[in-house]
């Protein structure tokens, strides 16, 4: 499989404390990679090593099979394009000039590039309207649209949904799958809207606290995702009881007087017999299956 | 790098300030014309001192104007679109030196847009007093290298910060003391020093008592700080044109040499 970037044990260190800490990860070509993780977690820092914004502590990383030691890694990063945290621009320049700006900066001709990026991100009507004067919509779109007008062959995304109206999360949702199916753009993208994500990313990073924690596919993930049944109870103070000595069931969780979860495959019939033995009337029951959010939160354990 | 220089031009001609502090210099220069009209009329004034006057004037005012210029310029980019041009650029190394040239080129345009009036206006209409033409002409040399050492100096410092409030208070700040400086070691040097006199009972001029290397330190300093070689004209004396442009170049040198060096330790968020 081919890898648009991987990481060795990349590290930074900020003072005593690592921001990202031996960090391997693999990007493969084609993929929209989702960078999962909470704030703090390291995605933006790492999302800064790679492209050159910050400088490493240790380890090693490669950009289209580029090391970043090598010379050659200054042209492996004419093929990124990158949006980290805000959009770089420049509010007292039009969508026009920033955009032949960037095209400036990559040597290509801003009459062809500009138009056709301004098309793509549906930017086509702003006219001599100064970028201070966008909402942040406008804006995001734009930085997108300057991280793509030298046709990239991997966009780095931190956040790009931030403070967007559901309509405004849709219309990057459907620029990226665009992007990525039109003209086989990686991805790689950080979000805390992880149902957001769930609709986008073909693959999953998990970092926490500087660490990767987990690397995993849509379809190992979606494999991986627990069913669950929740209950509603006339009280959970038996239902411990009932649930492991009746029925050898202890993954479970109490979640209040009266409601429960309880993990994996669970006979009805015999969890309904059980609890009307054990003194307990079942109120409401309905099956859930675990969601990316949930996914993560089970993985890095919540909330401290 | 010809792509940067390429992107900066671009910026730089649709940048307003660079526009406004063009204008504004070109104003001072007409306003300094009429200023000196009286004193021309009683024969205490040349074109020669509106020349001065666009070195700096001994207020070190084009080293404000330059701190002003380059720290809007570059401190915008760092809050504009930097990030994503360095993620695709050449390197630092060609980021730095690009803004250099840039930021170089813009404090020339606004210093020779004073100078416009010097040789159109006053020139003609004062004529050049006891100074020769080449006298003027080197002068107005020495200011393009005074220029250049304070772009050199505050791109530095601009490139470090990627701040600029910071650049520009810096540039302030560093231009006045340097004055100062320099008005506190020209008298000594050049005059001597004023000191009690216990045989008249009062003051007298005596030579400096300096060591030579503490003179020759201070020689060095009046030369080569920018804010210094522009009050140097302030005082008459003969002036070392072709040692002062050398060592203004050495600014542009230093900063050019030792500058990415330095910024491609700086982390961009």
């Amino acid at each position: 499989m081919e890898y648009v970037l991987r990481t060795n044990v990349l590290s930074k260190m900020y003072k005593k404390s690592y921001a990202v800490d031996e960090v391997s990860m693999c990007v493969p070509r084609g993929e929209i990679y989702g960078f999962v993780g909470r704030n703090g977690a390291g995605k933006t820092t790492l999302m800064r090593l790679v492209c050159g914004l910050i400088n490493k502590t240790s380890g090693e990383y490669e950009l289209f099979g580029r090391k970043d030691s090598d010379r050659g890694i200054a042209a492996a990063r004419r093929r990124v394009g990158a949006v980290i945290e805000a959009p770089s621009l420049y509010p007292e320049m039009t969508a026009w000039q920033n955009l032949t700006e960037q095209c400036l900066v990559l040597g290509i001709d801003p009459k062809k590039a500009v138009p056709a990026a301004l098309e793509y991100v549906g930017l086509t009507d702003t006219g001599k309207k100064k970028v201070r004067h966008f909402s942040l919509g406008m804006r995001q779109r734009l930085g997108i649209a300057v991280a793509m007008v030298g046709s990239p062959d991997f966009l780095i995304l931190d956040e790009p949904t931030n403070g967007l109206d559901p309509q405004g999360i849709v219309g990057i949702r459907e620029l990226l799958l665009r992007l990525n199916r039109e003209r086989g753009v990686t991805v790689l993208i950080s979000s805390h809207i992880l149902g957001e994500l769930s609709k986008l990313a073909t693959c999953y990073g998990f970092i926490e606290r500087g660490r990767m924690v987990k690397e995993i596919t849509a379809a190992q993930l979606e494999a991986a995702c627990r069913k669950s049944i929740a209950l509603s109870v006339s009280s959970t103070e038996k239902l411990p009881y009932i649930l492991e000595r009746g029925l050898n069931i202890s993954d479970f969780r109490i979640l209040s007087d009266t409601e429960a979860e309880i993990y994996g495959e669970v006979n009805i019939g015999d969890l309904s017999m059980a609890l009307h033995a054990g003194g307990v009337r079942l109120l409401r029951l309905h099956e859930k299956d675990e969601d990316l959010e949930s996914y993560f939160l089970n993985l890095v354990g919540g909330e401290d | 790098m010809l792509r940067l220089l390429r992107a900066d031009l671009y910026r730089a001609v649709r940048f307003k300030p660079f526009y406004i502090l063009l204008a504004c210099n070109a104003a001072l220069a007409v306003a300094v014309v009429c200023y000196n009209y009286d004193f021309y009329r009683k024969g205490l004034a040349d074109a020669f001192d509106v020349l001065w006057a666009g070195l700096g004037g001994g207020a070190s005012f084009l080293g404000i104007l330059s701190a002003i210029l380059i720290g809007l310029f570059v401190g915008s980019d760092f809050s504009g679109g930097a990030r994503g041009k360095l993620v695709v650029a050449c390197g630092r190394a060609a980021f730095y030196l690009s803004k250099l040239a840039v930021g170089s080129l813009l404090c020339v345009l606004v210093y020779l847009s004073f100078h416009l009036f010097t040789f159109a206006l006053a020139g003609p209409w004062y004529g050049w007093g006891g100074h020769t033409l080449r006298e003027a002409l080197l002068s107005f040399a020495m200011g393009i290298g005074i220029v250049l050492a304070y772009a050199a100096i505050h791109t530095s410092i601009a490139m470090f910060t990627r701040s600029t409030v910071a650049t520009v208070l810096a540039g302030i700040l560093l231009a006045l003391l340097v004055l100062a400086a320099s008005s506190m070691l020209y008298s000594p040097l050049q005059n001597g020093c004023i000191e009690f006199d216990p045989a008249t009972g009062g003051m007298a001029e005596v030579e400096c008592g300096w060591p030579e290397w503490v003179r020759a330190l201070a020689r060095f300093f009046l030369y080569w700080a920018p804010s210094a070689q522009s009050s140097l004209f302030g005082h008459g004396d003969p002036i070392p044109y072709a040692l002062c442009m050398a060592l203004s170049a050495s600014w542009v040198l230093l900063s050019a040499v030792v500058g990415p060096l330095f910024f491609r330790k700086v982390s961009l968020k």
